[in-house]
């Protein structure tokens, strides 16, 4: 019996097979990606004498997740090597591929199919993704890590101005600290206009502002941050660090 | 994820593109991929989008070329992506059709209020077979301005008239 009849066998007979090349195969089965589009199985016989069926994607799941997540740092290529070894799938230039005896195949496309689900789903990582967790990063430090100085959340400090909110706000004599996180441009330009605004009002306050990434603001809004905030993070890392210390020097 | 509607995503892929970083002049070839990009903005300026063109070195005919809506300070968004012939694609919002060739795919409302990978509806087309009708056509639908500029080699004319044409 061929390899393709027993894997139709195994499947009962819900696949098809299609030739994409001479030698190679195209799996037609019920497995799709998010989008709809079928997971990208290849078949071929590697032609060693082994025995073995070669089930590889010829570097569709890479080519397909590049749409919107590059693996592109060495962080991220430990991470993608790891998936892969822990699931026993091999790569070469970008082609992941698992060899098994025909006897074998239905459990290696299963398996097959499922690291390509899991190396699709790395975009899951991707920056603006993670970036969306800073307010809840930030807020979650401040509530486990800062309790001691009694942070009330979502404060207006100015009662008939509830669009000048201000995000946390340590009871610290003599004067109170208003803390804001700035993920982007539009947040720190919020925060500027908060502190000149509460700044006119007279109010007495001390304000800090963490960054997501300082670095990356245009010039012009670093520059008028700086002016109008007391203390700045230039990341939740240089927070998580240094608040505590900061918070003590200013209870002090 | 903003909440588009569908009256937004059609405008944001119909709007007047201008190119701010054109294509490289030629592929980079990585990971068994081609792959080549530009970024572009809307002629009114209100917004920026990102088009990456990608061609499967093994199998020519597996390519996708999307454009990418990027809002400042949002979660960006794929508009849409025209396909080459990789397979079947299955249809799970709007209808349940089953497509086999080249298709194109169109982030929906109706896959967002879902909460669906966007761009999970696609339709078949008749516009292209090759990566090159299918670059020209994408560049038309998503109406870059003096796409030739930047793509010479796809709207150079052929000296003979058309392969495979009657003249």
């Amino acid at each position: 019996m061929s390899y393709t009849d027993l894997l139709r066998a195994q499947f009962n007979n819900q696949v098809d097979f299609r030739v994409k090349r001479p030698g190679i195969l195209q799996l037609i089965a019920p497995l799709y990606h998010e989008d709809g589009d079928m997971i990208d199985i290849f078949l071929e016989e590697p032609g060693n004498g082994g025995g073995t069926v070669r089930v590889c994607d010829h570097a569709m799941t890479l080519m397909r997740l590049s749409y919107s997540y590059d693996v592109d740092t060495p962080h991220k290529q430990k991470v993608l090597r790891a998936l892969l070894a822990e699931n026993r799938v091999s790569e070469d230039n970008g082609n992941l591929f698992i060899d098994a005896p025909p006897e074998e195949l239905h459990a290696a496309v299963l398996q097959f199919a499922q690291v390509v689900a899991k190396v699709s789903s790395m975009g899951y990582f991707k920056r603006e993704i993670i970036r969306g967790l800073f307010y809840e990063q930030l807020a979650q430090f401040v509530e486990e890590e800062l309790r001691q100085y009694n942070p009330g959340k979502g404060i207006l400090p100015l009662p008939e101005r509830d669009d000048l909110e201000v995000d946390f706000q340590f009871d610290i004599k003599p004067r109170p600290i208003y803390l804001f996180g700035a993920r982007d441009t539009a947040k720190v330009r919020l925060a500027t206009i908060s502190c000149l605004e509460f700044q006119r009002h007279k109010l007495p306050f001390k304000s800090f502002v963490v960054h997501e990434d300082f670095e990356t603001l245009p010039r012009k809004d670093q520059s008028r941050i700086t002016s109008a905030a007391d203390k700045q993070f230039i990341s939740l890392d240089d927070f998580r660090q240094n608040a505590i210390q900061v918070l003590e020097r200013e209870a002090a | 994820m903003r909440a588009y509607t569908q009256q937004e995503l059609d405008a944001l892929i119909g709007c007047p593109k201008v190119v701010i970083e054109p294509p490289r002049p030629t592929m980079i070839a990585e990971s068994g991929q081609k792959r080549n990009g530009l970024k572009l903005r809307s002629e009114d300026g209100a917004d920026e989008f990102a088009v990456f063109i990608r061609i499967n070195e093994d199998f020519h005919e597996n390519f996708s070329i999307g454009l990418r809506h990027l809002p400042i300070g949002e979660e960006s968004a794929i508009l849409l992506r025209c396909n080459g012939d990789h397979g079947v694609h299955q249809n799970q919002v709007v209808n349940a059709d089953q497509i086999d060739g080249v298709h194109i795919h169109y982030t929906t409302e109706a896959a967002l209020q879902a909460g669906m990978k966007l761009e999970n509806y696609a339709e078949p087309t008749s516009a292209y077979a090759t990566y090159e009708d299918a670059l020209r056509h994408f560049l038309r639908i998503i109406n870059v301005i003096h796409p030739e500029l930047h793509f010479p080699q796809i709207y150079q004319l052929p000296l003979f008239g058309e392969v495979g044409g009657d003249r």
